[in-house]
């Protein structure tokens, strides 16, 4: 927000967030048109460029975004305060972060919504109903495909749930004017986040190249009448469970790789904090930064609540 | 004052003369009160009327507030031109220079006078013969309770202001306080890290019961729901409540975070939920 009191501020001004949406808007083009552009929508490798040069783009102004705020003690400014009394019992910071916030649950009720359609449109697998013989006319869900493996799907549920609660500590220990212990948090918590997706890209590589079973799988043949319910699996991911090998796969891998890239934009986010609170940016005046990423981070935490009983569990 | 450290304030000097201030000091309560006096002190020690360097930790310990609550006033402040930011450094350490509107000023300087001239004639004066001189923080201060009561008087029963006082040091308390429902905390505490340990701790258990509960495969798809929407609900109150500060914030954020439920409950029940048939269905209605 400009201030019409005093002027303008050259942080405040900085065109680095409009480019950073422009280079993402074009390279989501490029993505979309490379692999299902093109007369016959089987993709137009040209627009990898186009793909190439968002992505460039998005580096480019991030690191003009963050080099607006590196130099300053605290990204908290008065100027950028709002004026009306109602408005200003929040900060405009925190109030553009809940906005911001609520955007995403739109996001993510989409994601979830069209999954439980999708689910509602087929009947679950069940030994009594005829499912066609690689099981295409069933709902067979993730949760089956992981079920003998879900230990890990539980630990990185507990990983987020404690990463939250390390977000939380280090907000009170900038506020308490400990600035080494809220860095130790917020290291605490990187390592909470990046253990999560390691973990999840090495789940996904064992669902993809259907590796959680051996070669008998377990001794179980789901056509001679054993119950998914044993872990057998069904024969449509006989070669794996992948995005393009159903509808459940689909839902699936969007869903979780959706929430996968936001823990990943909070690990870029929280580096650039870590860095700060390293250099005792962040104590009892300014601390603000802190919990407005506390307030994304418990964020992605609350849909993985919802995420992980759907399809992990269900 | 150096000639460039005034010409940092020359522009908040003209600013202070050349607007109305929207409210007389008289008028002001509460944090703004006490922040006006001390910015006033401050003023009066320079010939030019600009305050010293002040940090907003200074303006916390005056006021007896948070940073934030001080920085809003501050802002509300500056909003009636009561207040001219001149000049200041930004971050840590850092400080502002205010000028007072100058007809603020002069109510100030005004009833400070009236009460140096109340004091040499009525008062027996024992602080003066020990000081030489009253205080100038304690005149200003006894200047604004005298005004202040002269205008409640008029506006309302002093009882009344007393209580909007309270109501106003309550809201402050109140985002401040981070007080636990006792249930949630298994008996009082006043540890904030403590109560939210155990908030973690109640995560962990409804997540383990949410796990065990889907082992025993349920065979009904509304049983099933029941106990995934129902646990998730559970743990999301408990995020969004603490975790988040919902229960400490202020209305304007529960408020906005309301909005998207209207959303939320088209997308999970008109969309989510029902049959395939039901967006056919809505076509064929539509006549599509």
């Amino acid at each position: 927000m400009s201030d019409g009191h005093d002027g303008h501020h050259a942080h405040i001004e900085t065109p680095a967030p409009f480019l950073f949406s422009v280079a993402t808007a074009i390279m989501f083009i490029g993505l979309v048109m490379a692999t299902a552009g093109g007369e016959d929508k089987t993709g137009d490798t040209g627009y990898w460029f186009v793909f190439i040069l968002g992505i460039a783009g998005m580096f480019t102004s991030f690191f003009m975004w963050v080099q607006d705020y590196w130099p300053q003690e605290s990204e908290e400014d008065e100027h950028i305060e709002a004026y009306h009394s109602y408005w200003s019992t929040i900060s405009t910071r925190k109030f553009g972060m809940w906005i911001f916030l609520l955007t995403e649950v739109m996001v993510f009720s989409t994601l979830l919504s069209a999954y439980l359609r999708y689910r509602a449109s087929m009947p679950d697998y069940s030994p009594d109903i005829d499912c066609g013989l690689q099981f295409e006319d069933c709902w067979v869900p993730a949760a089956d495909v992981i079920r003998s493996h879900l230990i890990w799907g539980v630990i990185n549920t507990f990983a987020l749930l404690l990463s939250s609660l390390t977000v939380v500590l280090a907000l009170y220990a900038a506020r308490n004017n400990n600035p080494k212990a809220a860095t130790r948090y917020l290291m605490v918590t990187f390592v909470l986040g990046a253990m999560f997706l390691v973990l999840k890209l090495w789940e996904w590589g064992e669902m993809r190249h259907y590796n959680f079973w051996d070669e008998s799988h377990n001794g179980c043949d789901v056509l001679a009448g054993q119950s998914i319910a044993d872990h057998c699996i069904a024969p449509k991911y006989a070669n794996g469970f992948w995005l393009d090998t159903s509808i459940e796969g689909s839902t699936f891998y969007i869903t979780t790789g959706m929430h996968g890239a936001h823990v990943f934009i909070g690990l870029i986010a929280l580096g650039y904090i870590i860095a700060k609170s390293n250099k005792d940016a962040y104590n009892e005046d300014y601390h603000e930064t802190i919990e407005l990423f506390g307030l994304y981070w418990h964020y992605v935490d609350l849909v993985w609540v919802f995420v992980f009983p759907f399809f992990y569990l269900y | 004052m150096s000639k460039e450290e005034y010409d940092k304030n020359k522009e908040a000097l003209e600013l202070s003369n050349g607007n109305e201030p929207l409210v007389k000091f008289s008028e002001l309560t509460g944090i703004q009160s006490k922040l006006t006096e001390h910015i006033f002190n401050s003023c009066l020690e320079d010939p030019n009327g600009i305050s010293g360097k002040i940090t907003v930790k200074e303006l916390s310990e005056v006021a007896d507030t948070s940073a934030p609550s001080v920085k809003k006033s501050v802002l509300r402040l500056r909003d009636k031109n009561i207040l001219f930011k001149g000049g200041y450094k930004d971050g840590r350490g850092g400080w502002t220079q205010y000028v007072l509107n100058r007809i603020i000023f002069e109510e100030m300087k005004l009833n400070l006078e009236t009460i140096d001239k109340s004091s040499n004639e009525v008062e027996s004066e024992p602080a003066e013969t020990v000081d030489g001189e009253i205080n100038t923080a304690e005149k200003v201060a006894a200047t604004a309770d005298v005004s202040k009561i002269a205008v409640k008087s008029v506006d309302e029963s002093p009882a009344k202001a007393t209580e909007s006082k309270e109501k106003d040091n309550k809201h402050h308390d109140e985002h401040d306080d981070h007080s636990f429902p006792n249930w949630v905390t298994f008996g009082h505490t006043d540890d904030p890290v403590d109560g939210f340990i155990k908030i973690f701790g109640w995560l962990v258990f409804w997540t383990i019961l949410e796990v065990l509960a889907i082992i025993q495969e349920f065979e009904s798809f509304a049983l099933n729901m029941a106990v995934l929407f129902g646990i998730a609900l559970i743990k999301c109150w408990f995020i969004c409540s603490f975790f988040m500060h919902m229960t400490w914030d202020p209305p304007l954020v529960n408020r906005t975070a309301a909005v998207p439920f209207f959303f939320l409950a088209v997308l999970f029940l008109a969309v989510g939920l029902t049959t395939p048939g039901a967006v056919d269905d809505l076509a064929t209605i539509c006549g599509f």
